[in-house]
């Protein structure tokens, strides 16, 4: 089994391109270049790179209410959010064999608990496991793919502190695109509609998800 | 130079060389398409009200010519309800969930 890698960047390396006209947020994660939307919803889209294919960044329309709504729920989940604000490196790789994608992420800056990894893992990696996303739901017959598709999805925790560093996507070439509507739709619903039931790895996703970007700056955005 | 844009409902969209400069900085690829945006907002397949955002206007046209990566796009163009201007515009290959409430057409 060989897993390639197909990207890599650095979360503080990332540029905020900000229209206050049209009230358009550009979140780019390399120079600007051709692109195909993907549409999660209507307010946010993932820009695909056409050449090569990689992930170019998210466009969110009518940021400034947006923001509200998630600086609400970072508010009441991630009271500690900007001390928490870290160098973080993501990487993409996949597997043909196997047919999966991986998305893993890591704080890369100094902090006593890496530091402690670091000495115990004698450069090994730190132990992780992995545990469906969406443990707890039973998928109903009438489930749209996207619901089914999470059973595909996979989130990696470290151990033993149960942190959240990856992502992986089981036979991606079939649901890919199904298991990305599922994990986008199950985090905004989890940001949007306090009332949609997901369980704890859903939570915990999000939560990874909204502290990895720079809060400091999307508040100087929306003011 | 202003455009202003007459869509099927009567509303007025407004497209400026600015806009259009934000647009094409941080979508490039829509650098040649500036007319079809035209085209998308005065002939859509739908106009959709924002969910999340209501005082937002969506307008997409699916493009089966694009010389992109091959194949059809929806071409979606955001214009804001309130003040007419065209926010951002850029082809999509897919839409995961609903683009909000479809207001046009209306049957």
């Amino acid at each position: 089994m060989a897993y390639k890698l197909v990207q890599e960047f650095k979360f503080e390396k990332v540029d905020y391109s900000y229209d206050r006209r049209g009230d358009v947020l550009d979140i780019l994660f390399g120079p600007p270049a051709p692109a195909i939307a993907l549409q999660v919803e209507d307010w946010l889209a993932i820009q695909v790179r056409i050449n090569p294919p990689s992930l170019q960044g998210m466009t969110i329309v009518g940021f400034k209410r947006i923001f509200e709504k998630i600086n609400g729920y970072a508010e009441k989940e991630l009271p500690k959010r900007m001390k928490r604000l870290a160098k973080v490196e993501m990487s993409i790789t996949y597997d043909d064999e196997s047919d999966t994608l991986v998305y893993r992420w890591e704080d890369v800056g100094f902090s006593p608990r890496r530091l402690l990894r670091k000495v115990f893992s004698r450069g090994k990696g730190i132990p992780t496991i992995f545990e469906p996303l969406s443990k707890g739901r039973a998928v109903a017959l009438s489930a749209t793919a996207a619901e089914q598709s999470l059973h595909n999805v996979y989130v990696e925790k470290a151990l033993p502190s149960k942190d959240i560093v990856g992502l992986k996507i089981l036979e991606f070439t079939k649901c890919g695109p199904a298991a990305w509507e599922g994990i986008f739709g199950a985090i905004i619903d989890t940001i949007f509609e306090p009332l949609a039931e997901y369980d704890e790895n859903v939570h915990l996703i999000t939560n990874a998800l909204v502290q990895r970007f720079d809060w400091r700056k999307f508040a100087a955005l929306a003011a | 130079m202003q455009e202003k844009i007459r869509d099927p409902t009567g509303f007025e969209a407004i497209l400026t060389d600015e806009c259009w400069a934000h647009i094409t900085a941080r979508h490039p690829e829509m650098e040649p398409f500036r007319q079809r945006v035209i085209e998308t907002i005065q002939r859509p397949d739908g106009i959709h009200s924002g969910k999340r955002d209501p005082a937002r206007k969506i307008y997409r046209k699916k493009h089966r010519d694009i010389p992109l990566a091959g194949g059809s796009f929806d071409l979606l163009v955001f214009v804001g309800s309130a003040d007419g201007y065209v926010a951002t515009a850029y082809f999509a290959a897919y839409s995961f969930r609903m683009l909000g409430t479809l207001i046009w057409p209306t049957s």
